[in-house]
């Protein structure tokens, strides 16, 4: 009874206090549904919150009440701009939140709306005065994908939606007649031939030179994330079962995971110098934490690194792999644990089997594949500033080492490289080179693309990681910020508990959980692996035919045109990154003074959950993806100006394929905006 | 022996071109070092079994590095200063590496390499040394 007012009396402050008055009383589900109060002229809509979605059970306009039977609820709510709405809330299971981007008050503290086991909240009424997608978010920790529980409201008519697809038809338009004007090595009308040595810029570039330089500035950079790697298996194993509570959570899975992509787009393959997790086997072999060793001996059986793995494939399909079971990997710290003590242990492994360089990460690690395929677009490079010294030199110390730094661990010639793929940043070659022809240069986006693209002979591996991860950015955003619970319960193996170490057990699926995975893992390696690639062909032969190029295969040119996902993937990716960061930036801040999820505050940098506007999201995401379809078009042209030789087949394949990217393109902006 | 004076003629004749030259009165130690440097690694190779093809190729860099650091820079511009202190450094650490093998075949230090090592050191230090002070004094006149 006491509970009872108490829940009165907040409901009754929160309306003071927001104008949006809240009602909450104890009632039974058929109460809850035969039982409707009259609002005037306000709909009544019955959501039922469960772990981890919100079912519109029943709808109330006037006399006329519409009641969706268990298992066809829907998942959006679609009303009308002016509608005035009362929802009438209550949990399936235990206590949820209810937040609806823009309209209700923000989630701390007495202001959040909290939706009790066997009550019934009601809120409203609410005016929906401004057209769009809105999300209707869980705003009390429920469980394990508790940061995902989410459901759509669509006030039409949704202009936003509408102005988004035809921005998406006019940028492909625009960028298609740019490109039909012949542009020369440009992007967007920017030269690619043009680019900036940062060593050599005033006051930065001479401390930046003598820091890369420096043989513990690799060592400085990766301590500190070594640490964190250390906390992250700590909460992953023996912190709070609950994601979104636990640091190996909040700061891998939703800072990390966001922030890598902008690492990549302004920074290549920075993560890559600063990941701790080659570093034990590294260490090892050369006997040295960051000097050179003297002499040469390595802590290492040194047997020859398979020819077979000197390719992408692994890396491909372990992302693919390890996006199967994300809705677990992102959610439960003891996956996390294990996945990280993994990617510490097989580096340390192929350190001391093969010959001691950088297999892992080139060959296997997950991140890895994606950061040096996306890298192409980024806008930093480690290059040589003349390649004809490089060329004329003998010595190659940046293949051999010196005594000031070792030979690539990444088993290329830094001297002559031309792409960001397989160079992990490391700098040994600023270090090794004593021409000091080694630099770091800021170039526009896909500056050496449609050469990489053009030379592609049978980079299947770098195709489908294209395939892969453009795919996979959809999915992303489909299960972690779409309305459909069907698709995020499946991937979930219907489990509805964290855990870590201790209560791994939990996490045993059932036969229908498992079923339901495996269409689930069939759905998306389906269309990442067959659908898309499938797809893609069929389009690059469209192109050949309309560009009328009998001389190159339609493989080829399927290969060399996959690396305009290069860009195009980054950016919906980036897209992506800022639904995770901007909704979700409490919890790995948090995580920082609570690591592992016991109520610690030890630099008082505890936040209540609280997103930063998210009702601007779409329009924060929208620019990314038009952004993106931009450079893929280009791309497109530059690789077929390059592969052709000739404008007018360039421009016709790119027409054709330009297609298919807006097309693409309108998948995501249904998903964000539709 | 005609291995030896062909591989310091080389040796000395390049050091002189990018150190000794633009140095004015370098002590013993100095003027010998980048020499010393290359035979103290090569004797380390060796001896822990490292592969001799690929470390007389490093020692191309050690005597480019040890030439860099005696004057006072930490790169060059000079393509062929790398070049031929690299070519030079190579063939100097191959034959003293072949050196060694050979006294131990010979069987005059079975008890190790030691005291031979030693004895090819002064041997070569002593070279260069008489050859700096030639050169030198050729230059003086």
């Amino acid at each position: 009874m006491s509970s009872k007012i108490l829940v009165i009396i907040s409901a009754i402050l929160l309306a003071f206090l927001l104008g949006i008055p809240v009602n909450a009383h104890v009632v039974s589900e058929k109460e809850w549904l035969n039982d409707p109060h009259d609002h005037g002229d306000a709909k009544i809509v019955f959501v039922k919150a469960y772990q981890f979605g919100f079912a519109i059970k029943a709808i109330q306009d006037g006399s006329k009440i519409i009641v969706y039977p268990e298992g066809s609820e829907p998942s959006v709510l679609e009303v009308e701009e002016g509608d005035r709405i009362v929802f009438r809330v209550i949990s399936g299971d235990v206590t949820h939140g209810f937040y609806i981007d823009g309209y209700t008050p923000t989630a701390v503290g007495d202001n959040r709306i909290v939706i009790e086991p066997g009550k019934i909240v009601e809120v409203g009424p609410i005016t929906f005065n401004k057209p769009g997608k809105i999300k209707l978010r869980c705003s009390v920790t429920c469980g394990p994908l508790h940061p995902f529980m989410v459901s759509d409201i669509i006030v039409k008519p949704n202009i936003f939606f509408y102005i988004l697809m035809a921005s998406t038809f006019t940028i492909a338009g625009l960028t298609l007649l740019y490109t039909s004007r012949a542009p020369e090595n440009r992007m967007l009308g920017v030269s690619l031939d043009k680019d900036l040595d940062l060593l050599k810029v005033r006051v930065i570039g001479p401390i930046l030179k003598r820091f890369l330089q420096w043989r513990g500035a690799h060592f400085t950079l990766i301590l500190p994330n070594l640490l964190i790697f250390m906390v992250v298996l700590a909460a992953g194993f023996f912190g709070n079962p609950t994601g979104n509570k636990n640091f190996s959570i909040a700061v891998v899975w939703i800072l990390w995971f966001a922030a890598v992509e902008f690492l990549i787009l302004f920074g290549s393959r920075t993560w890559c110098t600063i990941c701790p997790l080659p570093a034990f086997g590294e260490w090892i072999a050369r006997r040295r934490i960051y000097s050179v060793h003297n002499p040469r001996k390595w802590t290492s059986l040194g047997k020859k690194w398979p020819k077979s793995l000197n390719n992408m494939w692994v890396s491909a399909l372990s992302f693919l792999g390890i996006s199967l079971i994300v809705p677990w990997l992102v959610t439960r710290p003891v996956v996390t644990g294990l996945l990280f003590a993994l990617l510490i242990a097989i580096p340390l492994f192929t350190h001391i089997i093969f010959d001691p360089q950088r297999n892992f990460c080139r060959s296997i690690c997950p991140a890895n594949g994606y950061i040096g395929y996306h890298s192409n677009a980024s806008i930093f490079a480690v290059r040589s500033r003349d390649k004809s010294v490089c060329d004329k030199h003998r010595p190659k110390e940046c293949i051999r080492g010196s005594p000031t730094g070792y030979g690539c661990p990444w088993k290329i010639y830094p001297g002559g490289h031309n792409e960001n793929t397989y160079c992990g940043q490391c700098y040994e070659c600023l270090r090794s080179c004593p021409l000091d022809n080694m630099t770091l240069k800021l170039r526009m986006i896909g500056q050496d693309l449609a050469k990489i693209a053009a030379k592609a002979k049978n980079k299947f591996d770098e195709a489908w990681m294209g395939f892969i991860r453009f795919t996979l950015a959809v999915f992303y955003e489909l299960v972690f910020f779409g309305p459909y619970f069907w698709i995020k319960d499946w991937g979930n193996m219907g489990i509805i508990y964290g855990a870590n170490l201790a209560t791994i057990g939990l996490l045993t699926p059932s036969l229908e959980g498992l079923n339901n995975w495996f269409k689930w893992a069939l759905i998306v390696a389906g269309v990442a692996l067959v659908g898309y690639p499938a797809v893609f062909y069929g389009f690059s032969w469209l192109a050949k035919k309309l560009a009328g190029e009998n001389g190159i295969s339609t493989r080829q040119l399927f290969l060399s045109f996959s690396y305009a996902l290069v860009p195009y993937g980054l950016f919906l990716w980036l897209a992506f990154a800022f639904s995770l960061i901007l909704v979700n930036w409490a919890y790995p801040i948090t995580a920082f003074s609570d690591p592992l999820g016991w109520g610690w505050n030890i630099f008082g940098t505890k936040f209540e959950w609280n997103p930063i506007s998210p009702e601007v999201l779409p329009y924060l995401q929208a620019p990314l993806l038009l952004i993106g379809l931009a450079l893929a078009i280009n791309t497109t042209y530059n690789i077929a100006r390059e592969l052709l030789n000739d404008h007018a087949k360039a421009f016709r394949a790119t027409l054709v394929m330009g297609i298919l990217h807006t097309m693409a393109g309108l998948v995501f902006v249904w998903i964000v905006a539709g | 022996m005609g291995g030896e004076s062909e591989a310091i003629q080389k040796l000395t004749s390049a050091i002189y071109k990018w150190y000794w030259s633009r140095k004015n009165d370098l002590s013993r130690d100095d003027a010998i070092k980048p020499a010393l440097d290359v035979l103290e690694y090569i004797y380390k190779a060796r001896k822990e079994g490292l592969d001799k093809r690929s470390e007389a190729a490093y020692c191309g860099s050690i005597l480019l590095y040890s030439v860099l650091s005696l004057t006072g820079r930490r790169h060059t511009s000079e393509v062929d200063e790398a070049n031929e202190l690299y070519e030079v450094g190579k063939n100097l650490a191959s034959f003293i590496w072949d050196e060694l093998d050979e006294m131990r075949n010979d069987d005059k230090d079975p008890d190790g390499l030691d005291p031979t090592y030693s004895e090819l050191l002064s041997r070569i230090s002593d070279t260069i040394w008489k050859k700096y002070k030639t050169l030198k004094e050729g230059s003086n006149e």
